[in-house]
């Protein structure tokens, strides 16, 4: 959650209607960019998805395609999402100004990245949204493969939920789905002042497993519309 | 400094007689088998534990327990 000073002084405050106009017309370009996908979000009953997460939380899920994480800024109504982009995909250019400009985070996986561990934690910190994809590259077809625990050390470091999503396209109308799944919250399976990495490798197989049951629960929805509670 | 260093890497990773026999010879990825993550981890907690700042640049150049422990008597603030 972000901390309010009761003294701000008018340049502080400036900046920060600067800074609000400087998202807001950025979530406006990503949300005008997520039209054409038609994305449906729905909750883990069926029932449509309205985002009333506050505070900061890590947002994980399977990664299909390229589109992904507009499908997710359209999904996530008024609120700064950052995303995490391989190396691969954010070399030195004029693209990649871009990308840092809507929040996008570079992270280098060839080497201990500390640089965007810290990136992502100030981020999750600050209030944020931030997007990560742990399969760690994008994987074609319905496996979800095994995640990377670097996103759960993240959470852990900046004390926020893990919410995981589930991204899918109906094969006969082309339409894209995603589900909102539960919270992972950190308390919940780490404790101590440095939960140790087992803890962390079992919340990683724990939000791991839940993403699976939430591509069969998707897929049920959308092939029998049945109810979940 | 070598034995604070050793009880924060068995508290972060696990408590294992690798970690607590290690020497400063010990090579991190080869004989402590510490993944990337797990230094990760390990870099990020030294910085809360002892104080000090670290860089991609700097953690690069870490390959046994020895660099880590003569980094932090360099530069340890607590």
């Amino acid at each position: 959650m972000k901390s309010k000073s009761n003294k701000r002084s008018p340049w502080q405050a400036v900046k920060k209607a600067l800074l609000w106009c400087h998202h807001r017309w950025l979530y406006f370009v990503m949300r005008t960019a997520a039209l054409p996908f038609r994305v449906k979000t729905l909750n883990t009953d069926g029932s449509k998805f309205r985002s009333r997460i506050k505070g900061g939380a890590l947002l994980i899920g399977n990664h299909t395609g390229l589109t992904d994480p507009i499908l997710i800024s359209g999904t996530f109504r008024g609120r700064w999402i950052h995303y995490l982009v391989a190396e691969n995909v954010m070399t030195p250019g004029i693209a990649t100004s871009l990308l840092r400009m809507v929040g996008c985070i570079r992270v280098d996986r060839t080497i201990c990245d500390l640089t965007s561990m810290k990136q992502s934690i100030n981020a999750l910190k600050n209030g944020d949204l931030l997007v990560v994809f742990p399969e760690g590259g994008i994987r074609h077809g319905d496996s979800v493969s095994t995640f990377k625990s670097g996103m759960v050390l993240m959470a852990v470091r900046a004390n926020v939920p893990i919410i995981p999503v589930y991204i899918t396209t109906k094969e006969e109308s082309k339409r894209r789905y995603a589900i909102v799944g539960r919270a992972f919250h950190v308390k919940d399976y780490c404790s101590g002042k440095f939960p140790s990495m087992a803890e962390i490798s079992r919340m990683t197989e724990e939000v791991h497993a839940y993403e699976l049951t939430l591509q069969s629960t998707l897929h049920e929805i959308l092939n029998g519309g049945k109810n979940h509670a | 400094m070598l034995d604070r260093l050793k009880d924060l890497i068995c508290q972060v990773v696990e408590e294992d007689e690798r970690f607590r026999n290690a020497t400063r010879e010990a090579t991190i990825f080869e004989d402590l088998g510490l993944s990337s993550v797990s230094m990760l981890y390990l870099v990020l907690a030294m910085e809360q534990e002892f104080g000090v700042e670290l860089a991609n640049d700097t953690i690069m150049g870490f390959v046994t327990v020895g660099d880590l422990c003569d980094y932090l008597e360099a530069n340890a603030t607590t």
